[in-house]
């Protein structure tokens, strides 16, 4: 039935595109042609990229620099012409017959006038920052992480590589949804880690996963990155925050390479892009090593990033007006800390501990371009990508003497006490893989004096996990403290698959002297799960919507004005991962009997053992409705962006407490009194009484909710030419509100009178997990570019003016609790003075309510990237060279002094860098 | 007749010389001895003074005492007839500890020895008689002998090996004594904890956060004077079950009582019976504070599980959560030992009428106890450990583990 729909749909689909394929009825009648070089060395620039901004089309160059566009005559026309390496030329076209015009790049170098080292604002209707070379080079990255400081809202730090780092986007903190809500691309090819099992040799704990570490990904072969903080196209699902899009050079550049020194960390990166010979395309080649230590006296805090790159790309035409552009790649990242072993934690002669990452990915696209026909384009990407990763520890267990439950299946058994010390040996075999496949067609047609720009297309994605999972001796478990789970191979784990359909209208109209363009696009996703699912099937629909009015210039005062208003709406969905759909069983062993007698012989040990699934039927995707407004003043040379947005994300994962119950016998061991008997008992000899206990477990969950609301801004204040510097100041307003939407269940550990606490109690609010943040911030940020010194120099100043942090106020009393046998009691006021129920209260201080406010953290930056001959360039940067940090009373009264605030923070850090170029 | 009369009167004078001189026995003189009698002060810490020192010598023939005062050293010498005495020192003694806060203080005791039944001849070889003394122990009855919290490091892998921890209490009195009903447990705060928030009531409670306590009906546990109660929470020969070449661990199979949780970490041992386990803050199992920063006490009560579910106090800890703990009424705790390392106290959690001091062990996990000196031993035989109620000085820091061991150093 599932598949008969999805052939139907597939079918509609070519159908519905087939007289596309026919001729154009109204033809573009002019033709643009010409020849690009290099202004320098006067060769010709191959598969240099055109980009018509109003028609949103693209075009590149052959081989041989030639290029060909259509447009229609009287017309005007946007056209910006870049290729890898070199300054762009935009340019405005208004022709009435065919022309041929030539364009000579110059080389990329700080001799030129025009260098942008921040992120733009782009210029499509949803905000999105589009960050280039050399804003990338200047803020001098070691990965992926370090780029998010140019984005409005945030702040410049250090990242900690030797802990994950994830992604945060528009909010005050951060949270997992987020993180698993932004989807990575590179170059086509989504990074996907949605069968991921384990992080660090441990299985995950079988509920809310992360998204994607941002240190794995290498930045020297990047060309730029877009970041789209609002509502992405619906060529792009799911997600539920925004889209990092990836681009990495293609395209012929001379050897170049780049040594990275700062006081954690040390990187070097190298690459070249060859023309290869006989017309047969490019090849670009690069590698990149970084290390990095927490301190550099201890060898075990570190992280090593090894990555190689092949990237081909061709082009072939056929005629004038019909070219495929092919792009194929090959990558490989690992990370070799062969010998990683914790002095303190491993003291046996034999101990050890091994961590392998693998990782090869590859990637191919295509994209054929017809001029001429209602069709424009047709693509395809497919991709697929394969981790290996190895965990292996030997290690030295010495638990003292205890027992060990091991049974795989459910019933009363005998079982044996661990011996005082052993060796153990754990493997952890994590092998992710996915695929993922993508069509898309692009198509014109043009409504009276709307154009048309129609996409669609069909996505699909595979994720299975091939590893083995975790292989140890049952009998010499590494943890024998706390041993939930069993092993259970990730082969035998169901792969998790996502199939999108999307189609999109991209529409202008030109009224008068304004412009009024919209990006509309549908999404539809089925559920692609088994049948026990309860949303099995079901179809998720996620309209998108973003327009954008560019109203007429007008003057005043002398000086050109221009008023563009935008506004956008959209739902989107993230489905659930492997770790949160298919979560390992849960295994409760009861200790029966316990009869550790002085005499060996006589020992027994007898286990209940009860085995829970907890996986939850009932899970949904998260879904985030995103609603954003924005205006953009220009002033001349200046410009205010201004977005407001609100975001709403419901049914976000979360990780939640179940109750369950389980009865077992209570053997007496004083029953059988040892000096009585002088073989081993039988269980019978004991007397015994039947006893239930209860338990919480986690399970996956849709409960997670966060708002973020907030303000971003970026003022571009042109350049004071005097004195060489451009001005911009950006930051955001982010107001975020935090909340589980599920009652809370909270188990006393404590005993009393021999008894372990009888209740679990049920709760209507969460503390810490319910919380409002909010933060202010200002980036002051000074350019000064001097093309005769070949010189960028930034003085950044950047302010929180203030974060803030609030827990809605709560009673401290339970609503209701259960017993041992699962029956549930409302909690009456009065109960909270009784001995045994106040361990199920928990109230605070009035103040613990009150809002905690930091205020002001002022810091200053500096960067200076140079140029040197022909060959180098260096940089070198200072964070907090600067730094006031008052400091303030607590919502307690208790003064947090300016000292411990700056400590917190860090001292002042910096590195430096050389970059060749032969 | 003349010539009869001179030689009657002659006669008569005669005999009456000879009745003179007879009836004037010449007496033999006494042997005399001059000895030195010296006070020498037992399980007292240095730095002391003694102050008011007197000697009494009692002839057991004579039932006659004399007294003297010996000089600022101790000694003083006097010259007795032979004979068997009792020697009795008595005196003051003035020592400074320093207490919790860093601060030096200064205490006065008293001290007595006794020296019974000593033949006192010019045959001695030895002038000089040494009377111990001792401080005079103020409590008669059950003392906490040891604490061995700190645990050890085990030799194979360097592991925390808390298993070996132990409480040792002692029947410092002259009479049989009943374990039935007596309580152990550890204070909820630690002496770190600024500030204390159940400062105001510790004059008159003490807030544990665990109590165990001995079952029996009263007369089910007797304990001779001279003995003591060991309580493990893991009574095996730890040494043979481990590692038979590691001497760190030791043999807590001699243990009388068993501290048991019901936990997959814990061993039932059948045949040590166990403590009832009034109320735990954890629902795992109960290990003894590594880093001796906890009071401990010996609480008894009648109706310890009703005393238990009456007294539960719930206040705000200084993070403004609530923090739960049982209450003891400070006049039914028998005895109290406060834990907490000399750099690191900021607080006391015992009451000083409990416990004017403190003692340590100075690392975690370095093998030692913290154990009761010996003030004196008996003539026969028993043991006497000192109470003074202040464990700066009455107990050793960092000292050798001796289960069920009572030696003199």
């Amino acid at each position: 039935m599932k598949h008969l729909y999805l052939t139907y749909i597939v079918i509609t689909i070519f159908v519905a595109i087939s007289p596309l394929f026919a001729e154009e009825s109204q033809k573009r009648s002019i033709k643009v042609s010409g020849n690009i070089t290099d202004a320098d060395t006067k060769n010709p620039l191959s598969f240099a990229t055109i980009y018509i901004h109003e028609t949103y089309n693209g075009s590149a160059s052959d081989i041989n620099g030639h290029y060909t566009i259509l447009c229609e005559p009287g017309q005007s026309y946007r056209m910006t012409v870049s290729s890898l390496g070199y300054q762009n030329i935009d340019t405005l076209l208004l022709l009435q017959k065919n022309t041929k015009i030539d364009f000579s790049l110059h080389p990329r170098s700080f001799a030129l006038s025009e260098v942008v080292v921040s992120a733009k604002e782009n210029s499509r209707e949803n905000s999105s920052s589009l960050i280039g070379k050399e804003a990338l080079q200047h803020i001098q990255p070691s990965s992926l992480a370090d780029v998010f400081q140019l984005l409005p809202g945030g702040l410049t730090k250090e990242m900690a590589m030797t802990t994950p780092q994830y992604m945060q986007l528009r909010q005050a903190g951060s949270d997992v949804n987020t993180s698993l809500g932004t989807s990575f691309m590179i170059d086509g090819m989504t990074l996907q880690n949605d069968a991921v099992q384990n992080v660090y040799g441990e299985t995950t704990s079988p509920t809310v996963l992360y998204g994607v570490d941002l240190r794995s990904v290498a930045t020297d072969r990047i060309e730029s990155v877009e970041v789209i903080r609002g509502i992405p196209s619906v060529e792009y699902g799911n997600l539920t925050s925004g889209v990092v899009k990836v681009a990495l050079k293609r395209g012929k550049t001379p050897l170049g390479g780049r040594v990275k020194s700062d006081l954690n960390n040390k990187l070097f990166a190298v690459g070249e892009g060859f023309l290869l010979p006989g017309n047969a395309g490019t090849l670009n080649i690069d590698l990149d090593y970084m290390h990095y230590k927490d301190d550099p006296r201890k060898e075990l805090s570190s992280y090593k990033r090894f990555t190689t790159s092949g990237r081909y790309q061709n082009r072939f035409t056929i005629g004038e007006e019909i070219s495929f552009k092919l792009d194929a790649d090959l990558h490989y990242t690992g990370s070799f800390d062969k010998t990683k072993s914790d002095p303190d934690a491993m003291k046996g002669k034999d101990d050890y501990e091994y961590n392998d990452y693998n990782n090869v990915s590859f990637s191919t696209s295509g994209t054929l371009s017809m001029l001429q026909k209602i069709l424009k384009e047709l693509h395809y990407n497919l991709s697929v990508s394969y981790t290996s990763t190895l965990t292996e520890r030997k290690q030295l267990i010495t638990p003292g003497v205890m027992p060990l439950p091991s049974a795989t299946e459910e019933g009363e058994y005998d079982a044996q006490y661990l011996p005082a010390q052993y060796s153990s040996l754990l493997k952890v075999d994590g092998k992710p893989f996915n695929l993922s496949a993508k069509i898309k067609a692009k198509g014109e047609a043009t409504t009276g004096k709307i154009h048309h720009h129609i996409t669609t297309g069909v996505e699909w994605q595979y994720n299975k996990n091939l590893g083995k999972g975790e292989i140890y001796d049952q009998q010499r478990p590494p943890y024998p403290a706390t041993k939930s789970t069993r092993p259970r191979p990730y082969i035998d784990i169901p792969a998790v698959k996502n199939l999108g359909l999307f189609v999109e209208d991209r529409l202008r109209y030109n009224f008068g002297k304004s412009t009024l363009a919209a990006t509309a696009g549908l999404r539809a996703t089925p559920f692609m799960l088994p049948k026990e699912y309860a949303l099995s099937g079901k179809w998720y629909i996620e309209p998108r919507i973003n327009t954008k009015l560019d109203l007429p210039d007008f003057q005043l005062y002398g000086e050109k004005i221009g008023i563009t208003l935008t506004a956008g709406a959209g739902r989107h969905y993230r489905f659930p991962t492997q770790a949160q759909l298919y979560p390992a069983p849960l295994y409760f062993d009861y200790i029966q009997l316990n009869y550790y007698t002085q005499n060996p012989d006589l020992r027994m040990l007898n286990v209940r053992t009860w085995i829970e699934d907890p996986t939850n039927y009932n899970l949904q995707p998260a879904l985030n409705s995103k609603y954003e407004a924005g205006i953009q003043i220009k002033i001349g040379e200046m410009s205010l962006d201004l977005t407001l947005f609100n975001e709403r994300l419901n049914n976000g994962f979360s990780s939640e407490s179940a109750f369950v119950s389980h009865t077992y016998r209570k053997f007496d061991p004083t029953s059988v009194d040892p000096s009585t008997i002088t073989q081993r008992p039988d269980l019978s000899n004991f007397t015994f009484i039947h006893d239930t206990i209860s338990s919480l477990y986690s399970m996956a969950q849709n409960n997670s909710y966060v708002n973020k609301r907030g303000i971003e801004y970026t003022l571009y204040l042109g350049k004071v030419e005097a004195l060489y510097t451009s001005i911009r100041l950006n930051g955001a307003y982010f107001l975020t509100d935090y909340k589980l939407n599920a009652l809370r269940y909270f188990k006393p550990g404590v005993v009393i009178n021999n008894r372990t606490y009888p209740y679990v109690g049920v709760y209507n609010y969460h503390n810490t997990e319910n919380r409002t943040r909010a933060q202010f911030n200002t980036n002051l940020d000074f350019d000064t570019h001097i093309p005769k010194l070949r010189m960028i120099f930034t003085s950044s100043f950047q302010a929180v003016w203030f974060t803030k942090t609030r827990e809605p106020w709560n009673n401290g009393l339970p609503v209701g609790y259960l017993d041992d046998t699962g029956q549930y009691y409302t909690f009456e006021a009065d109960q909270a003075n009784d001995p045994v129920m106040k361990h199920l209260t928990d109230t605070y201080l009035s103040k613990y309510f009150d809002p905690t406010v930091v205020p002001l953290a002022f810091n200053v930056y500096l960067k200076m990237s140079k140029e040197i001959g022909d060959f180098m360039q260096i940089g070198f940067y200072v964070n907090r060279i600067f730094n006031y940090q008052p400091g303030y009373k607590d919502k307690y009264g208790r003064t947090v002094s300016s000292q411990a605030r700056r400590s917190s923070n860090g001292y002042p850090y910096f590195g430096a860098e050389i970059s060749l170029k032969i | 007749m003349k010539k009869k009369t001179v030689q009657s009167a002659f006669y008569i004078s005669l005999i009456a010389l000879i009745g003179i001189w007879s009836s004037c026995e010449k007496e033999e003189p006494i042997p005399t001895v001059e000895l030195t009698a010296k006070v020498e002060l037992t399980g007292v810490t240095t730095g002391s003074k003694v102050d008011e020192l007197t000697i009494r010598v009692k002839s057991n023939q004579t039932g006659v005492t004399k007294e003297f005062t010996a000089e600022a050293n101790g000694e003083t010498t006097m010259t007795l007839e032979e004979g068997v005495y009792n020697f009795e020192a008595t005196g003051k003694i003035s020592y400074s500890y320093t207490d919790y806060e860093g601060e030096e203080q200064t205490k006065t005791e008293s001290i007595a020895g006794l020296i019974e039944n000593l033949s006192v001849s010019s045959s001695m070889t030895n002038k000089t008689v040494a009377i111990q003394t001792h401080i005079t122990v103020n409590s008669s009855g059950w003392v906490i002998k040891e604490i061995y919290s700190a645990s050890t490091k085990t030799s194979v892998g360097n592991k925390n090996y808390t298993h070996v921890q132990f409480v040792e209490i002692y029947n410092n009195s002259g009479e049989k004594m009943y374990a039935d009903g007596l309580a152990i447990g550890e204070t909820q705060v630690t002496s770190a904890t600024v500030p204390n928030y159940y400062a105001d009531d510790i004059a008159n409670y003490t807030f544990v956060q665990t109590l165990y306590s001995i079952p029996g009906n009263g007369t089910n546990y007797p304990v001779d004077p001279g003995k003591s109660i060991l309580i493990a929470p893991y009574p095996i020969n730890h040494k043979v079950e481990f590692d038979p070449a590691d001497n760190k661990l030791l043999d807590l199979s001699i243990a009388d009582f068993q501290w048991y949780d019901e936990h997959s970490l814990a061993l039932q041992v059948p045949e040590v019976p166990d403590l009832i386990k009034h109320y735990s803050y954890s629902s795992t199992i109960w290990i003894l504070t590594t880093q001796t920063n906890r009071g401990l006490v010996l609480f008894k009560t009648d109706n310890i599980a009703d005393y238990v579910t009456n007294n539960i106090d719930q206040r705000k800890n200084n993070a403004g959560k609530d923090a739960i703990a049982v209450r003891l009424d400070n006049a039914k705790v028998l005895d109290a030992v406060y834990l907490g390392h000399p750099e690191k106290i900021k607080v006391k959690t015992i009451a000083p009428s409990l416990d004017l001091g403190f003692t340590y062990c100075s690392e975690t996990f370095n093998g030692k106890s913290v154990r009761r000196k010996v003030s004196h031993v008996e003539s026969d035989g028993r043991v006497v450990y000192q109470d003074t109620n202040n464990s700066t000085v009455d107990f050793i820091p960092d000292a050798e583990p001796q289960p069920k061991q009572f030696k003199v150093d």
